[in-house]
C-alpha cells in the first residue's frame, strides 16, 4: 500500500531559510572576502622585450630610419617631416634637460588607444618613470637610455600581461638624440 | 659608431669635448671642429701654412652659419662685407637669418673697435697678439682675424697661435652649442603642442593654473568653472533622442 503524502508548495519561510541565505552569504563572501583576508592582490605587469634585426624592419619603419639619418639634431624641421610623413601620430616622444629624467612630450595613437586619453594628457609633460604602470616604465627605462646613449636606432618586440586589459603585443622602434647631458630626446615609433 | 668616439669610451684626446657641445654623430661641423682642433694641437708650418689655417677657419665659419636657422637675409650690407672679408661665400651670406646677421654684427663692431676691421689699418703684432681673450662670441671674429693677421707677416710662432685658435674654436662650440638647445627646445614645444587633446573630466594642475592665470581669479574659482564647463561638455546634448 502505497501512502500517498499531499504534496505542498513550501513556504516562502523555508526557502528563505534553506536557500536564500546560504546564497546570500555566500555572494557577501565572494564580493568581501572571507573575513580577514586581504583583497586580492593586482594581477603582476609582465614585459617580454625581444630585440628584432633592423632587416625586418617594415617599409615605414624604414622611411623613419632615412628621416632620421636627414636629421642628426633634434630639431624644428624634425616635428615638420613627421607630421608631413603622417608619422607623427604613430610616435610617442620624451625630452629631458640638464641630466633630469625623460618627460612625455607627445603620445601618438596607438599608445591613447591602450592607456588612455586622459591617462595621455596627464602624463605630458611628467617623468615617464612616474607613470601609474610602473612596472611597465621600468622595463622599458632600460630601452630608452640604450637608444639615447647609444645612437643608434633599437627595434624591440613587445608582450605586455597583467595590465587591466588583453595583452598588448606590439612592435616599437627607438631613435635617440642627445646634447651631452644638456638635452636628450628619445623617439618610439609604435607599430599595433 | 656615427661619433668619432667610442660609446662608453674613455675621453677623447681632442682639445675639446666634442660630445659635450654637438650630436655624438658624425656631421660635417664636428668634422670641420676636430679639424680645426688638429690644426690647434699641430700648428702647421711651411709655405702653405697660412692657405691650411684660413681654409680650416673658412669651413668652420660656414658651417657654423648654417648651424643656425636659415632665413631671409635682413642685412644686405653686412652679407656683403661677409663676402668681401671672404668669411663665408656668397650664397650662404645671403641665406643669413636675422640672428646670425645681429651676431656678425656685433663681430664686426668688436673687430673694428679692436682695430683690425676691414677699415682700419692693422696694428703691429705684438698688439694683435696681446688683445683681451675671447670671452664671448663677440670676440671670435677679432681671434680669427687676429690669427689670420700673424700668420700673413709670417714671424709669428706657432706656438703662440695656438692659444688663439683653441679659445676661437672654444667660442664657437659655446655657439653652436647655444644654438642647438634652443632649436631641440623650441622642437620639443611643437611636438607638445601638436599632440591631440581631449577634455578630461579632471583638470590637469597646469591646466588650472593658466586657466585662473587667464582668467585673473584663484585657483578654487579655476576649478569650479572648469568642472560646471566639464559637466555640461560631457553631459548628453539637448535634444537628443527627443
Amino acid at each position: 500500500m502505497t501512502v500517498a503524502l499531499p504534496i505542498t508548495t513550501p513556504s516562502t519561510g523555508f526557502l528563505k531559510d534553506r536557500i536564500a541565505k546560504p546564497l546570500a552569504r555566500g555572494l557577501v563572501t565572494i564580493l568581501r572576502g572571507r573575513r580577514g583576508d586581504r583583497p586580492p592582490e593586482p594581477a603582476e605587469t609582465r614585459v617580454d622585450i625581444h630585440r628584432q634585426p633592423l632587416r625586418t624592419a617594415l617599409d615605414w619603419h624604414l622611411e623613419m630610419i632615412a628621416l632620421w639619418k636627414r636629421h642628426p639634431t633634434f630639431g624644428p624641421g624634425l616635428h615638420d617631416d613627421l607630421k608631413g610623413t603622417g608619422l607623427l601620430s604613430r610616435c610617442v616622444i620624451l625630452t629631458a634637460q640638464d641630466g633630469g629624467p625623460l618627460c612625455f612630450r607627445y603620445i601618438g595613437n596607438p599608445t591613447r588607444r591602450v592607456f588612455g586619453d586622459r591617462w595621455a594628457d596627464q602624463n605630458i609633460g611628467k617623468p615617464h618613470l612616474e607613470d601609474v604602470h610602473s612596472a611597465y616604465a621600468r622595463a622599458i627605462d632600460a630601452q630608452y637610455r640604450e637608444a639615447v646613449e647609444g645612437g643608434e636606432p633599437v627595434y624591440n618586440h613587445l608582450v605586455i600581461t597583467g595590465l587591466p586589459r588583453p595583452p598588448v603585443n606590439y612592435r616599437h622602434l627607438l631613435f635617440g638624440w642627445s646634447l651631452g647631458q644638456r638635452r636628450q630626446a628619445l623617439l618610439a615609433l609604435i607599430d599595433s | 659608431m656615427r661619433s668619432g668616439q667610442r660609446n662608453g669610451g674613455g675621453a677623447p684626446e681632442a682639445a675639446f669635448d666634442l660630445n659635450m657641445a654637438f650630436d655624438r654623430r658624425d656631421t660635417l661641423f664636428t668634422r670641420a671642429a676636430e679639424h680645426m682642433s688638429d690644426m690647434v694641437a699641430n700648428p702647421p708650418s711651411g709655405p702653405h701654412a697660412f692657405d691650411l689655417l684660413n681654409g680650416g677657419l673658412r669651413e668652420l665659419s660656414s658651417l657654423m652659419i648654417r648651424q643656425l636657422p636659415l632665413t631671409t637675409a635682413r642685412e644686405a650690407r653686412l652679407a656683403h662685407t661677409l663676402c668681401q672679408e671672404g668669411i663665408v661665400e656668397d650664397t650662404k651670406a645671403l641665406a643669413l637669418g636675422e640672428g646670425v646677421a645681429l651676431f656678425l654684427d656685433r663681430l664686426q663692431a668688436a673687430a673694428d673697435h679692436a682695430g683690425i676691421g676691414p677699415a682700419a689699418d692693422r696694428g703691429p703684432e705684438s698688439d694683435v697678439l696681446t688683445a683681451a681673450p675671447a670671452q664671448s662670441l663677440d670676440g671670435v671674429l677679432a681671434t680669427l682675424r687676429a690669427c689670420r693677421a700673424a700668420m700673413v707677416d709670417g714671424e709669428t710662432g706657432a706656438e703662440r697661435l695656438a692659444p688663439l685658435l683653441d679659445e676661437a674654436v672654444a667660442a664657437v662650440e659655446c655657439l653652436a652649442l647655444r644654438d642647438a638647445v634652443a632649436r631641440f627646445d623650441h622642437a620639443a614645444d611643437a611636438f607638445e603642442a601638436a599632440m591631440p587633446k581631449a577634455l578630461p573630466t579632471k583638470p590637469t594642475d597646469r591646466m588650472l593654473a593658466a586657466g585662473a592665470k587667464a582668467g585673473s581669479v584663484a585657483l578654487d574659482a579655476a576649478r569650479r568653472i572648469y568642472q560646471a564647463m566639464a559637466s555640461e561638455f560631457l553631459a548628453p546634448r539637448k535634444g537628443v533622442g527627443k
